[in-house]
């Protein structure tokens, strides 16, 4: 394991990713990322929300929202998370260099990616809240986690 | 697969990982807004302040899809420089 990463060379190995797995990526995100965001917008049903509306109004009139559009949400949310995860596989694991291969992967490790961010989330939320500092800092911990689940290191 | 296995590979580098990716997400944002802008500027002058919605969600869409690849791509090279499996 390597003591110190590396600013540079981190930053080249990630433009490396993307140039030698370009085409993956690019069908991948978007079929997967792009298109269902694009989609749920435009579908969405939305409500101006009034300049001058409070915290709690905002939350609200976002709750409603959601709850108005659940049946175009939902699916959008959970075709990215798939794609999310097939990006993840096919940039993290060289015996996988299929898109499909890499879609059927993500499949079997969706369960585990959701609840790792889920739990990753309520994290990084409560050290957010404590003094903002441990939140940023855990976020530079967990940065790794979709990489570690798509490869299934183990500790 | 132990997903607590990231917090022993980024040990004693959480802020330099935080800060590569924010430095890397602020330049992204810089790019996409700029860019988003002179798309969007020229539409609100001509069609009033809605713009076109097909192309004003397409750039929505398209930013949030930039921003996604490149937090994964930065996430496995992370990963990758840490467990000394370098790509390059």
């Amino acid at each position: 394991m390597t003591d110190r990463l590396d600013f540079t060379a981190t930053w080249d190995e990630t433009r490396q990713l993307l140039r030698s797995h370009g085409e993956g990526v690019g069908a991948i995100a978007g079929a997967m990322l792009f298109l269902p965001d694009w989609v749920a917008n435009m579908f969405m049903q939305t409500e101006q929300l009034s300049d001058k509306a409070t915290i709690s109004e905002v939350a609200a009139q976002w709750q409603a929202m959601a709850a108005a559009n659940w049946y175009i949400l939902l699916p959008a949310f959970l075709c990215s998370l798939l794609g999310t995860v097939a990006l993840y596989v096919l940039l993290a694991r060289s015996d996988l260099p299929k898109i499909g291969d890499a879609i059927r992967a993500a499949l079997v490790l969706l369960p585990t990616y959701f609840l790792a961010q889920l739990l990753s989330g309520l994290i990084f939320g409560l050290g957010l809240l404590v003094l903002i500092l441990p939140g940023l800092y855990l976020i530079g911990r967990f940065a790794p986690l979709g990489a570690v689940i798509a490869t299934g290191q183990s500790g | 697969m132990d997903p607590s296995s990231a917090l022993a590979i980024t040990r004693g580098n959480g802020w330099v990982s935080f800060l590569l990716l924010f430095l890397v997400m602020l330049v992204a944002f810089v790019v996409l807004s700029v860019a988003s802008l002179a798309i969007k500027l020229p539409l609100v002058l001509v069609v009033g302040p809605e713009g076109i919605p097909l192309v004003t969600h397409a750039l929505g869409a398209f930013s949030n899809m930039v921003f996604s690849v490149i937090t994964v791509a930065l996430s496995v090279a992370i990963y990758r420089q840490l467990t000394a499996q370098p790509n390059i």
